[in-house]
């Protein structure tokens, strides 16, 4: 999955929206409500992760990521999952069950 | 947290505004007139009330049980006789929710989010959920053209950006900026870590005094106000208003203005203070982070996951769960069926726990790609789909040979309820799917649905998630040997419940 790095440019991080080559938006999910993330390719997960439970005042402990069926963890980049522009990050709350 | 904790703010010479973010959008304050001295009194409900007042016009007076909102209100209507416009928040129905995108920048440390507001809004105030603002810029972009906003810093958890600059220029140059969809753009620093955070709470008696708070300190502190009730309350003296505000710094000043309100720097002489047990606190706090409304907060502490095995981080409070009376949660679960497939990848494929879920609300985007279409699910002997019912029960959906002409879907329940139609007839459409995905040529396979018979948990405890961890794992042993209908009462034993347990 990993195997195609992209060259990636890093020019002095110009912000103008000139590198959208680099970038993707991706959707998240969560509960019927869509938030949009423009992050590169090369940045670990992580940092989105992190500031959606921020920005919802969530515990992220309690949230699932998932992308296509997989668990993300946070150090993934969406370089390495193969994203494409537009793909949906779905965040599930915390499940449990006993009775 | 009931819906009726609310605050009614009186002001007296400015348009006041409840921050109450909606969990997941920001809370846009609209008017609807261009053009508006926000000078005059005003009530503010909350949504619902205000929905009401925007439909009946607000000078018509909704009856409501609550005779103080009631008192409040019937005199401001009648102080205050010109209509005003009753503000609206772009949250109710017919107004769109204002599209949110952020842009995550490394290089430069700095975090963008654009907020796509629609035509003929006017924003007077945008209150959005946020850590720490440090400072941060906000611009309008108008005809291409940023406009510099006056911008608020408001505090930890919450920020704040008026829009409507006192100066006479800006004003007009905001007007004929509602003309357009427009979009805000906010940029800050990324933050720091909330641990960090320091914030000092004020508990005041009435609203009034938080109001004068308020307007004294002004933007620059205040977060929130609000009327704290916790649970099973009897004590008076920790009902009233709490405002929490960003810094420590501002204790002197407030000293000087509210002599008698408590301060409470930390959460923990927050608890001495109300005397409150800390489950209690630190319940209504997270039931506050919850539903939105809530800025006393709880650091929240990561858990850093112990053991991550196929992406699956295992916590140790996961952990914990696997101790006796317990509840499995969907970590564990998804932790031994990545366990049990890791050696029957070939044959056999479960889902995670997250995949129901999923399914329920996009079905076609999660059919198309969950598994990868390479992944061919009709070559598998065994399908599981481990399903959670109302965050309490698991139960387990088997799909035995979907590849054999009559393929069985096993409904699998510890508690032997009768089986949820709506859940099997979810699993078949999505195996028609996929079927169609893989294999389009032939017509679809007719599934006979079966409930097996298994053994039961006991009365009252809480093992249903192991028994489906059991289920699984001798599903994957005798799957091929295994007689349909399932009837095996006597699969495995209590003890085994234990063992399985422990083994996990």
């Amino acid at each position: 999955m990993a195997d195609q790095e992209q060259p990636t440019k890093n020019e002095g991080g110009e912000t103008g929206g000139e590198q959208s080559d680099n970038h993707l938006n991706i959707k998240v999910n969560y509960e019927g409500n869509e938030v949009f993330f423009k992050i590169k390719k090369t940045t670990p997960l992580k940092k989105l992760m992190e500031i959606f439970c921020k920005r919802q005042g969530v515990n992220q402990d309690q949230m699932r990521f998932v992308f296509d069926g997989n668990r993300l963890t946070g150090t993934e980049t969406a370089e390495q999952l193969d994203m494409d522009d537009q793909d949906t990050i779905d965040v599930l709350v915390q499940q449990t069950g006993g009775f | 947290m009931n819906e009726d904790d609310e605050v009614v703010c009186v002001g007296e010479d400015r348009l006041i505004e409840v921050i109450q973010t909606n969990m997941n959008q920001p809370s846009i304050l609209v008017e609807d007139s261009p053009k508006k001295t926000i000078s005059q009194n005003y009530p503010i409900f909350n949504n619902k009330r205000k929905n009401e007042a925007v439909d009946n016009g607000p000078n018509k007076k909704i009856a409501k049980n609550n005779k103080v909102q009631n008192a409040i209100e019937s005199k401001l209507l009648a102080r205050s006789a010109p209509i005003k416009p009753t503000p609206i928040r772009l949250a109710v129905p017919h107004k769109p929710t204002p599209r949110i995108s952020h842009v995550i920048d490394d290089d430069e440390d700095v975090l963008e989010t654009a907020i796509e507001v629609n035509k003929g809004a006017r924003i007077t105030k945008l209150v959005y959920e946020q850590n720490v603002v440090h400072d941060f810029d906000a611009r309008c972009l108008h005809n291409d053209q940023i406009i510099k906003s006056r911008t608020f810093y408001i505090g930890s958890n919450t920020f704040s950006i008026e829009l409507v600059d006192p100066d006479e220029k800006l004003q007009t140059i905001y007007s004929s900026f509602s003309q357009v969809r427009s979009i805000i753009y906010i940029k800050l620093k990324h933050f720091q870590d909330t641990h960090e955070l320091e914030y000092i709470t004020v508990k005041v008696d009435s609203i009034q005094s938080a109001w004068i708070i308020d307007k004294v300190i002004g933007m620059n502190a205040r977060i929130s106000i609000n009327n704290t009730t916790f649970p099973n309350q009897t004590d008076s003296e920790s009902k009233g208003f709490f405002i929490i505000f960003p810094s420590a710094n501002l204790i002197p000043l407030l000293s000087h203005i509210l002599p008698h309100a408590s301060t409470f720097t930390t959460t923990s002489q927050l608890y001495e203070h109300t005397k409150l047990s800390p489950s209690i606190i630190s319940r209504s706090l997270s039931a506050r982070l919850i539903d939105g409304r809530a800025y006393l907060k709880e650091p929240i502490n990561t858990e850093k996951p112990i053991i991550t095995y196929k992406n699956i981080g295992i916590t140790r409070s996961d952990i914990r769960r696997l101790e006796e009376n317990q509840m499995l949660n969907d970590q564990v679960i998804d932790f031994y069926v990545e366990h049990l497939q890791e050696n029957n990848i070939e044959k056999i494929h479960i889902f995670h726990t997250t995949f129901f879920p999923l399914l329920q609300k996009d079905f076609s985007r999660l059919a198309q790609r969950v598994p990868s279409p390479s992944t061919r699910i009709f070559k598998k002997d065994l399908i599981m789909v481990p399903i959670n019912l109302d965050n309490i029960h698991w139960i387990l959906v088997s799909i035995i040979k979907p590849s054999s002409q009559e393929p069985i879907i096993v409904y699998c329940d510890s508690l032997a309820k009768r089986i949820q139609p709506h859940i099997v007839d979810r699993i078949i459409e999505y195996m028609n799917m996929r079927w169609a995905i893989e294999d389009s040529q032939e017509s679809p396979k007719q599934y006979s649905i079966q409930q097996a018979i298994l053994p039961q948990q006991e009365q009252g405890s809480v093992d249903c998630g192991v028994y489906i961890c059991k289920y699984m794992e001798l599903f994957i042993k005798q799957y091929n040997t295994l007689t349909y209908p399932i009837n095996k009462p006597s699969w495995f034993t209590k003890n085994d419940v234990k063992q399985t347990r422990i083994k996990i």
